[in-house]
Formats: C-alpha cells, sequence, structure tokens
C-alpha cells in the first residue's frame, strides 16, 4: 500500500510516517504543498492521502477540488489532517467528499483508528489479482500502438524480450490487427490518428469484455489525469531501455533464457538436427534421426563448446555419446579396430563432433544474420550422468546414427552476462 | 527536569522511543526558530497576513510537542487575524518570545535525551 502524506509542517510528516510505517504495511511518499502533491498524485498511485488544508503555494482544499474534478482521482480517499477548526471549512471539506477529519496535533490515538478503518474498506492490494491478468509470454502476443516510430522501436524492442509483439502506427490499425489477434494485452501510445485512444479502448473492451483484457497506457509527465484513467495501468514513456526493462515488469512473464532465445530462434532445435545430419553424413555417411530421450540418460563420453549469441545469451552446446556410438565413430573417423579404441579416443571423438556441430550451427545462425560468436573452445567432459535440462533454461535432444548407435546433444542457454568468468561443465554431471 | 513550554510526559508517552523523540523536538526546535525570526520580520512590516501564516505554523510545529501555551498565543493571532481583527497583532512580540523559550527548552530537552541515550549505551 502506498500513501502519500502531504504536510507542510515537517514535524508532522515526521510523526505521520513512523505511526502509519509502524502500524500497516506500507510506503509512503511526503510532499509540503499542494502543488507537489498534485505532481506525485500524476506520477504515483495511492491507496489514500493524509492531507493538510493550509499549505504554500496550494492549500488542501484546492487540491482537494481538483482531484474530485478527474475521473482518475474523484474516488481517491483523502483524510484531512489540519488544525483548522472553522466550521465552515470543516463542512466544505465533508462535501468534498474527504473519508475523515481529524484534527492536529498527530497522535496516533485519534488517528490511526481513523487510518485502519479506511484501510479496512480498501480495495485489496492488485498483486493478488494481478496474478491472473493478461502478461505478454512466449505464447502469449501484446499489441503496441503508437504514431512515434522512435518510441514505438524502442518499446518493441524491450517487449520483444519476453514475446511476439504486433506493432501498429495508428489507432484504426491496432483495431484491425486486435480483431485478428488473440492479444489479451495492449499498450497504447500517442498520435494514434483518427481512431484515438479513448475510441480504440472502447471499442477494444466491446469486443472482448473488460476480464479478457488488458490495456496499459504509455504515458509521460505531461498526460492528464483523464487521459490516465482509461486504461487499466500505465507505462511512462522513456527512451530508457534500462527503464523500460523495469516497467514492463509486471506486464510480462519473464522467461527461462531457453524460452527466450526461442523467440529469437524459434527453431534451435531442428537447426541442431540439420548440423547433426550434415556432419554425419559428410564425415561417416550415416543418417541421424530424432529419438526420445530419458529425463537422465549416460554418456561414455562427453564435451561442450560455447557460442554467444547476439551479445544476449551463452549458449553451451554438448555432446554426449553412449559408448557404442562414441567406440562406432571413433573406430571410422580414425579407421581403427573397434576394440581398441580407448576411452581417451572416445573423449577425443565427442569434442571433434561437438566442434563440427558448432561450426555448422555458427554458420546457420550467421546466414540469419543473427551475430553469433563461439565464445570458448571445446572443453571434454568425460562421461557420466546428463539430465534433461530444467524447462525454460535447455533443451536435450536425443539422436540416432544409423548403424551407430546414440547420442545426445544438450542446448543450455544461459543470459550473457558482462565480465563473465568461466562456467562449470554443462549438463554433464 | 520540569518543563513549562512544553509536556515532555505526553510527547515521550506518544512516541515511546527516545531517538526519535529527540529527532522530533530538534525538527520541531529548528522550524520554530526559523518561523520565529520570519515572524519578527513580518510583524516589524506590518504585513499582517504574513504574521497570521506564521502564527499559523508556529500553532502546527508547538503542537507536536505539546507546547500548549504556544499554541494557544499562536491560535489566537491566527483566528483573530483570520476574523478581520488586527488588534491580535499586538501579541506577536509575546509570541515571538514564548518561541524563544520554549526552543531554550527544546534544547535543554535535547541535551538531556542525548545524556540519557549515551548512557543506556
Amino acid at each position: 500500500m502506498h500513501v502519500l502524506v502531504c504536510d507542510d509542517d515537517n514535524a508532522t510528516r515526521f510523526a505521520v510516517k513512523r505511526m502509519l510505517t509502524q502500524q500497516i504495511p506500507c510506503t509512503i511518499s511526503e510532499c509540503a504543498d499542494g502543488v507537489q502533491a498534485l505532481q506525485l498524485i500524476g506520477r504515483e498511485k495511492f491507496a489514500f492521502i493524509l492531507l493538510d488544508v493550509e499549505m504554500p503555494a496550494m492549500s488542501g482544499i484546492e487540491v482537494l477540488e481538483l482531484l474530485r474534478e478527474s475521473p482518475a482521482t474523484k474516488d481517491l480517499p483523502v483524510i484531512v489532517l489540519s488544525n483548522v477548526r472553522d466550521d465552515r471549512v470543516v463542512r466544505h471539506l465533508l462535501k468534498l467528499g474527504v473519508s475523515d477529519y481529524v484534527l492536529k496535533p498527530a497522535r496516533a490515538e485519534k488517528l490511526m483508528p481513523k487510518i485502519q478503518r479506511l484501510v479496512s474498506i480498501l480495495p485489496k492490494e492488485k498483486p493478488a489479482r494481478e496474478q491472473g491478468l493478461p502478461r505478454v509470454s512466449a505464447s502469449h502476443p501484446g499489441l503496441v500502438v503508437d504514431g512515434n516510430l522512435d518510441f514505438r522501436f524502442v518499446f518493441t524492442t524491450e517487449l520483444q524480450r519476453y514475446g511476439a509483439v504486433l506493432e501498429c502506427d495508428s489507432g484504426a490499425a491496432a483495431l484491425a490487427a486486435f480483431r485478428d489477434s488473440t492479444a489479451r494485452i495492449v499498450f497504447v501510445g500517442r498520435e494514434l490518428g483518427v481512431v484515438g485512444a479513448e475510441l480504440l479502448v472502447r471499442k477494444m473492451r466491446e469486443a472482448r469484455g473488460a476480464d479478457g483484457l488488458r490495456v496499459v497506457g504509455l504515458v509521460d509527465e505531461h498526460t492528464d489525469a483523464s487521459f490516465k484513467s482509461l486504461f487499466d495501468a500505465v507505462i511512462p514513456r522513456s527512451f530508457n531501455t534500462q527503464e523500460l526493462h523495469e516497467a514492463l515488469r509486471p506486464f510480462v512473464v519473464v522467461p527461462g533464457p531457453m524460452t527466450a532465445l526461442s523467440i529469437v530462434v524459434p527453431d534451435m532445435a531442428e537447426l541442431v538436427l540439420g548440423a547433426a545430419g550434415q556432419v554425419f553424413g559428410m564425415m561417416l555417411d550415416a543418417d541421424v534421426a530424432t529419438i526420445e530421450p530419458q529425463s537422465t540418460v549416460v554418456a561414455a563420453a562427453s564435451a561442450h563448446v560455447d557460442l554467444t549469441l547476439e551479445d544476449r545469451f551463452v549458449i553451451r552446446l554438448g555432446v554426449h555419446m553412449g559408448v557404442v556410438a562414441a567406440t562406432a565413430v571413433a573406430a571410422r573417423m580414425m579407421s581403427a579396430d573397434p576394440a581398441k579404441v580407448t576411452d581417451q579416443d572416445r573423449a577425443t571423438v565427442a569434442g571433434e563432433v561437438s566442434n563440427l556441430l558448432m561450426a555448422r550451427l555458427h554458420a546457420s545462425l550467421s546466414e540469419r544474420s543473427l551475430k553469433s560468436e563461439v565464445s570458448a573452445s571445446v572443453q571434454a567432459d568425460g562421461g557420466g550422468q546428463v539430465k534433461q535440462p530444467v524447462d525454460g533454461e535447455g533443451l536435450l535432444i536425443g539422436l540416432a546414427i544409423s548403424g551407430a548407435g546414440e547420442f545426445f546433444v544438450s542446448l543450455l542457454a544461459r543470459n550473457k552476462v558482462p565480465e563473465e568468468s568461466p562456467q562449470p561443465a554443462g549438463a554433464a554431471a | 527536569m520540569g518543563y513549562v513550554e512544553f509536556d515532555a510526559d505526553e510527547v515521550m508517552q506518544e512516541f515511546g522511543d527516545a531517538s526519535v523523540v529527540s529527532e522530533l523536538a530538534g525538527i520541531v526546535r529548528t522550524d520554530l526558530g526559523s518561523y520565529a525570526r520570519d515572524l519578527q520580520a513580518a510583524y516589524a512590516a506590518g504585513t499582517l497576513e504574513e504574521v497570521r501564516r506564521l502564527a499559523h505554523a508556529i500553532k502546527g510545529a508547538a503542537g507536536n510537542v505539546a507546547a500548549r501555551a504556544v499554541c494557544t498565543l499562536a491560535a489566537a493571532i491566527d483566528n483573530g487575524l483570520r476574523a478581520g481583527d488586527t488588534s491580535v497583532a499586538a501579541q506577536t512580540p509575546d509570541l515571538i518570545a514564548a518561541c524563544s523559550r520554549l526552543e531554550r527548552e527544546l534544547g535543554e530537552w535535547l541535551e538531556t535525551l542525548s545524556q540519557t541515550e549515551d548512557a543506556t549505551r
């Protein structure tokens, strides 16, 4: 719960903040005059306001009158805390719909029961309700409409980290796209043309119903409160991607890195399969086919190579060969007697295969103009158990080589962080 | 030590914690000093609306430390001027003097609170 304390008396603000934070779970913004109060109310969402009457610049009464005129704040609960005892003032405040009127000095015994009573009738906090609200995810697209190309580009680029985004430059285009899409969350900006925000929001709500749709306004400090009231929530317009990243959190499902990677490269598994087909076709004149891996598989030899993609992900490609496959492939590659293939040979061949697979994968990604770079040379991991990666963090692909057993390719994704230190072995345990 | 201008027991009982009370009293003392100086200037200049505004501010600040005499005097000036009775402005020097006494007592109390806090550490 977020509360605004507006009073020009420093000691009163201090005392009230202490009472509030000790007795109810809340965060507090504070200000010393009515102008600052209106600025804060325009920027932040408050559960209620504690408001003084006589203040410099703009009085509490003037603030209340403005709040009651705006659809966005007409019902905002206000408790007046003042030492003005004038009957006419008190009557006027009551007419303006204040929740309560408390005389100064601020004393917990007088003030807190009134605040507790107000808190008990406030709508419950949003987070619990928001759990079920639509968010942009890999399986749920978002619709963005904004006439400002530069802002739309920055915003859409950030939103695309979480899922598919339909982009429109006008209200009319958005309405058409909305009708043809499954989008349940829509981000509405400005410069929308003939079909403005008000009409667009109304039409979308009519089409999908209030419960199945979440409409988010993209607003700035000049946006008036009545415009903001059109939306279920607002996000400040910003070209700062870090700020947007933070602001978008309540409206997106933050995916695991593999899920995020699947948005950038939806057919990564197919690319790996294609690479494996080429490698085995060229090297061994053998075909590969997919098999269903168990949750845990056992490898006689494993090796991995890292690749950095789009400066965002590090993909660890691991090759895990069963003893039959590793022996057969080693014997073929080295033209050796299978009976004489050693563990070292099997490890070498796992490394060789992972290098070849990564080279093909790297080439395929480059062909798509995706920025990729092999960021670490091949590492042998020995053998052992390989576990199916956690959902959203990786893939385990099972492959059968015609006439030469089975092997497995693991793809583990993680978000690239600056100044990376070497990582421990991937899926191999 | 007994204080004449404010009710230390009431403040202590209300806020409980000596460090909180010290902070509150410190804020009131600083603000009162500033208001009293401005009040002196406004009274000398004969700007009665400013006198009224400052009397109102003093009433609010002094109330936090249960300084009833200062509150009563400040309220009389605030209410009187608000009602158009300019004669109440003549009580301004008394209010300034009362503020000065309150400021001094708060200073002494803060000193005592600080010694108590040091002793309990």
